[in-house]
């Protein structure tokens, strides 16, 4: 049996606003085995990001609820005082690749300082010291130790891409959280660091949160997948389940809608928007738009386990159990 | 006989780098480019960043001025065109990538729709505000009075990007580009904003350049495929044909590149090309993707290959069809 890199259980992050409180990740709940990769995927604002900011505590300061159990290999990481946490959590356990952090380099600093700069803050280590362990990480990427000395500038998208990548794996982490990590890139270079990725996973045994829109895309690495809508993952199981025969039917509509190039499938689409997440209907929160809604659907659903690993959070299952 | 609107001959743009004092870069974006769109056909431009395909489509609306070539609007050579273009405006329109950014953030969805019309000579309010009407129903904006009053920020991303086209078809064009039209919308609506633009693209009988970088999405939504690399064309014939049996080693690894949605992809690696897209400043001897190319041979490095049919109606521009 392989153990859970990562336990989450009933997890908030509710933001104030002016214009009132933000339901951005409404009480989720998955794992992650040693190893294996979560592939998170959803409509741009269902709480994807902030997900993965309440993982590594970046908490914006109008935070208004943070709440729930986040374990991590065993040890509960969101009780731990915010100063510990930097210290010993954050980039050494937990790492994050940013949703355009290649964007965020800096101009100023050669790209190996860059890299290494972890080292030297986090473990105070010598600079040349730093440097090397930075070229040895730059070789896994693909990438020659002449990198070390470029700047952002001299750099393509690709290549960027592979140094934040970099970044996040020179102090080894555990758990290594990827937000849109290719989707400014164009889709042949996109291949290639889909490629890096998994030999990466493979390697190190590496466990990922993978955050992406494109449900495609999340299959090439994923070892489990989960949906969100609104707030909440609707589904979430293990990718042959949730991929090739969806129970949710928001699951099964995203999943339709993905254009098939090799197969002869027309794209279906969902009607609708999503709702907001500020004062989100009290039921369903998908019955709106749900071609399946019946009167219970104006009550919350819970988790209805189907198998194993496998939950889905809707009424349609939850009758007669 | 299909009426064919728009012909693109060995069109070419340049754009001119000052650096330093005398020093002149020239960036060949569009480096001889033919095509033909006619009434009622999509044709999808892909490619990856920079190589050129905006820029094409913007050069076929006269946007940015060609450096060679001509551009046959009906019949007629608007290559150097030089007086007033409204009646061409009136004709040919285009459909912006960005929905956040090419709406007027301080205007009504009413002021942005009368706008073309109004500068574009109508004078008849109660013309203007029936067009408005009709175009909100077609791209499905209903009721369309709901919308007229409301601004920008209070649409989704979906909704913008349908005021986009409403915009773009109120002045009853003939030939509309479409630039990237969905890549900056949910996945989950993708589908459904294509789908609608294909319904009022056949019922107007357009001819539409379609450019995107998303290989999936143009099997079911054009006619005709162009792919573009590096300012060149390199692959052209029917959708379905190409997707099916691609000649080029860049068509061919653009479609490796795309996953389908298969939960054993996990478990492979994808083929891909080695290297980046080259600088259009400078790009290679030759054929322009030799140094990525998993098939080069002898002449690639130095004969520049031209776009020849191979099979009916598909023209490919490789070496290995000679």
């Amino acid at each position: 049996m392989v153990k859970n890199i990562l336990e989450v259980k009933d997890l908030y992050l509710y933001y104030k606003t002016y214009k009132g409180i933000v339901q951005a990740v409404d009480g989720i709940s998955f794992n992650i085995p040693e190893g294996q990769t979560l592939g998170i995927v959803g409509e741009s604002g269902c709480g994807k990001s902030s997900t993965a900011n309440t993982i590594i505590r970046l908490l914006p300061k109008n935070t208004y609820k943070y709440e729930g159990s986040i374990k991590l290999d065993g040890e509960e990481i969101t009780t731990i005082p915010m100063d510990e946490f930097r210290r010993t959590i954050r980039w050494r356990k937990v790492a994050m690749v940013f949703q355009g952090a290649m964007n965020s380099l800096n101009p100023v600093l050669k790209v190996g300082f860059q890299v290494a700069e972890p080292l030297i803050v986090h473990l105070g280590m010598d600079k040349n010291e730093a440097l090397d362990r930075a070229k040895q990480v730059f070789e896994k990427i693909g990438l020659t130790p002449a990198f070390l000395d470029r700047y952002p500038h001299e750099l393509s998208g690709g290549m960027r891409q592979r140094i934040v990548i970099a970044m996040a794996m020179i102090m080894n982490p555990q758990l290594l959280i990827l937000d849109e990590p290719t989707s400014a890139l164009d889709v042949s270079i996109q291949a290639q660091i889909m490629n890096l990725l998994k030999s990466l996973k493979k390697e190190y045994n590496l466990s990922m949160i993978f955050i992406t829109h494109d449900i495609a895309l999340a299959s090439d690495i994923s070892d489990l997948l989960a949906v969100m809508y609104a707030g909440e993952i609707v589904e979430y199981g293990p990718i042959e389940e949730v991929l090739l025969n969806p129970q949710h039917p928001y699951a099964q509509k995203l999943i339709a809608s993905i254009p098939r190039l090799r197969e002869d499938k027309e794209p279906e689409f969902l009607p609708g928007n999503p709702p907001g997440l500020i004062n989100p209907p009290k039921g369903c929160r998908f019955a709106s738009r749900c071609p399946y809604r019946f009167e219970k659907c104006s009550e919350a659903p819970g988790l209805v386990w189907i198998n194993g690993n496998h939950y889905v959070k809707c009424h349609l299952y939850s009758e007669g159990k | 006989m299909v009426r064919t609107i728009m012909k693109l001959e060995n069109l070419r743009t340049y754009y001119i780098l000052r650096k330093g004092l005398f020093g002149r870069l020239v960036v060949k974006a569009v480096d001889g480019v033919t095509l033909e769109f006619k009434a009622g056909e999509i044709t999808a431009v892909v490619g990856e960043s920079g190589c050129g395909k905006t820029t094409l489509g913007r050069t076929s609306l006269k946007l940015i001025e060609p450096t060679d070539g001509k551009i046959i609007f009906e019949d007629k050579d608007i290559t150097h065109y030089k007086g007033d273009m409204k009646w061409f405006r009136k004709k040919a329109q285009i459909i912006f990538q960005d929905p956040f950014q090419s709406l007027n953030p301080y205007h009504s969805i009413y002021e942005i729709l009368s706008e073309p019309l109004v500068v574009l000579g109508e004078k008849d309010r109660s013309v203007i505000d029936e067009k408005i009407i009709s175009v909100l129903n077609e791209v499905k904006m209903t009721p369309p009075e709901e919308y007229l009053t409301k601004y920008p920020h209070m649409l989704s991303g979906g909704q913008r990007q349908r005021i986009c086209i409403a915009r773009a078809l109120l002045v009853d064009p003939i030939y509309l580009v479409a630039d990237e039209p969905v890549s900056m919308i949910d996945a989950s609506s993708r589908a459904e904003i294509l789908t609608m633009f294909r319904n009022i693209q056949k019922e107007r009988d357009l001819a539409v350049m379609y450019i995107t970088h998303d290989i999936a999405t143009t099997k079911y939504f054009s006619d005709l495929i162009a792919v573009m690399y590096a300012g060149k064309i390199v692959e052209y014939g029917p959708t379905k044909k190409v997707l099916k049996n691609p000649l080029h080693p860049y068509t061919q690894a653009l479609i490796d590149a795309v996953p389908d949605p298969d939960p054993n992809n996990r478990f492979r690696m994808r083929p891909v090309v080695p290297g980046e897209p080259p600088n259009p400043i400078n790009p290679p001897p030759g054929c322009r993707f030799h140094p990525r190319c998993p098939k080069r041979f002898d002449p690639c490095d130095k004969d520049e290959p031209v776009l020849m049919e191979v099979e009916n109606g598909h023209y490919v521009a490789c070496h290995l069809f000679k």
